[in-house]
């Protein structure tokens, strides 16, 4: 397995941002009340971090270290608030879409936790699959969420109803209690079965 | 020394660096989403009061949680009003647009900002609250404080502050609709 792809697979399941990095909780306990925010969320905190991760690897050598933390703040800072200029101005249906969750994303600690434990000690090539995976495995953790919470809160599936009326609806799922029982027995169920394993190949090398 | 003056340099020609790209892309973009927002503001016009001319009541006399005035003119004869209106929800200030026939009828409702839960106050967005409006003149209220609405389940406070700004919509047409030319 080439390096890049391990790397992009160790975002996605071995160092998931969420279940195992545990970073950006709150973006996660907020937008994860259904399907839509969640994967609404986790795609464009995926191209934020994609962006900022190469930014910053193309800059690490001249960022010093002793200021690095000021550095990445301004740099990802700046980056997002570009990025959502330029889709209020030229994408109003994306920005309709996705503008909710542009201003969670500059104070979602992935974007920089990222930025100092990867994008600023390998190349941008890495990075960019840095980003592309920590990216995919919080958009997938999202969806998750938001799948068990839409359906016992709100007894519905990508809007449609699915349970009937009968069923109770818990809207404490809905509400932050919810959010963290959710990702709670999410996280066990995680480490149980998946992490438990280890990662299979890293033995081998 | 130079331990110090070479970090704080470059971290000062990042900033200004960032600084300079930031100004070029607020200026570039200024005028298209000034644009956007207007065309937002136009869509959610003729939203609540269809196929009319708006036009700003600039000496409007703001009474409640009213905001904002605009006449609406149909083939040259008055329509109604589109009326702006600033609520405070369970989640902080919510704003919303409210349209108002000549007979003080509401004729529709959008909300333009909010925010509220999702899945629970920002179900307020949805048709299936506002459209129930629609014709409403009096009763603007909820059931619970034996009005007309139905509130949204477990978000009472939002049907509360969405049903306050449509009755003061109505109040200020019902006050000022056939003083104002």
């Amino acid at each position: 397995m080439s390096n890049n792809l391990k790397v992009l697979r160790d975002g996605i399941i071995f160092d998931n941002p969420i279940l195992v990095q545990v970073v950006g909780m709150c973006a996660t306990l907020a937008t994860s009340t259904s399907i839509i925010n969640g994967v609404g969320m986790g795609l464009s905190t995926a191209v934020v971090l994609i962006g900022s991760n190469v930014v910053i690897s193309l800059l690490r050598k001249f960022i010093p270290d002793t200021v690095r933390i000021p550095c990445f703040v301004v740099v990802i800072a700046s980056f997002v608030t570009i990025v959502q200029l330029l889709l209020q101005a030229y994408m109003p249906a994306l920005n309709d879409a996705l503008g909710l969750y542009i201003p969670l994303i500059v104070v979602n600690c992935i974007i920089l936790a990222r930025a100092e434990g990867f994008a600023s000690k390998n190349n941008a090539v890495a990075s960019f699959f840095d980003g592309l995976g920590n990216g995919l495995g919080f958009t997938c953790l999202l969806a998750v969420m938001g799948a068990v919470r839409e359906l016992l809160g709100s007894g519905t599936f990508l809007n449609i109803k699915v349970l009937p009326d009968a069923f109770p609806k818990t809207l404490m799922i809905i509400m932050s209690p919810g959010a963290f029982f959710t990702l709670g027995i999410i996280m066990a169920l995680f480490k149980y079965t998946v992490l438990s394993k280890k990662k299979p190949e890293e033995s081998e090398e | 020394m130079k331990q110090i003056t070479t970090p704080a340099l470059r971290l000062l020609i990042i900033c200004v660096v960032c600084a300079f790209l930031l100004g070029i892309s607020s200026e570039i973009t200024k005028e298209p989403i000034a644009a956007q927002n207007i065309k937002i503001q136009q869509d959610a016009m003729s939203a609540v009061l269809p196929d009319c001319t708006y036009e700003e009541v600039s000496d409007a006399k703001l009474s409640g949680s009213v905001t904002k005035v605009n006449k609406a003119t149909k083939d040259g004869a008055d329509a109604g009003y589109v009326i702006n209106c600033q609520v405070s929800s369970f989640g902080g200030p919510l704003t919303m647009m409210v349209g108002v026939d000549k007979d003080a009828k509401i004729t529709g409702v959008r909300i333009l900002s909010h925010s509220d839960t999702p899945g629970l106050g920002a179900k307020a967005t949805d048709p299936s609250f506002y459209d129930q409006y629609v014709g409403m003149s009096d009763g603007l209220a909820v059931e619970k404080d034996g009005g007309k609405v139905k509130a949204i389940t477990a978000a009472t406070i939002t049907s509360r502050a969405v049903t306050l700004g449509a009755s003061d919509a109505v109040q200020w047409v019902k006050d000022n609709g056939g003083a104002q030319k």
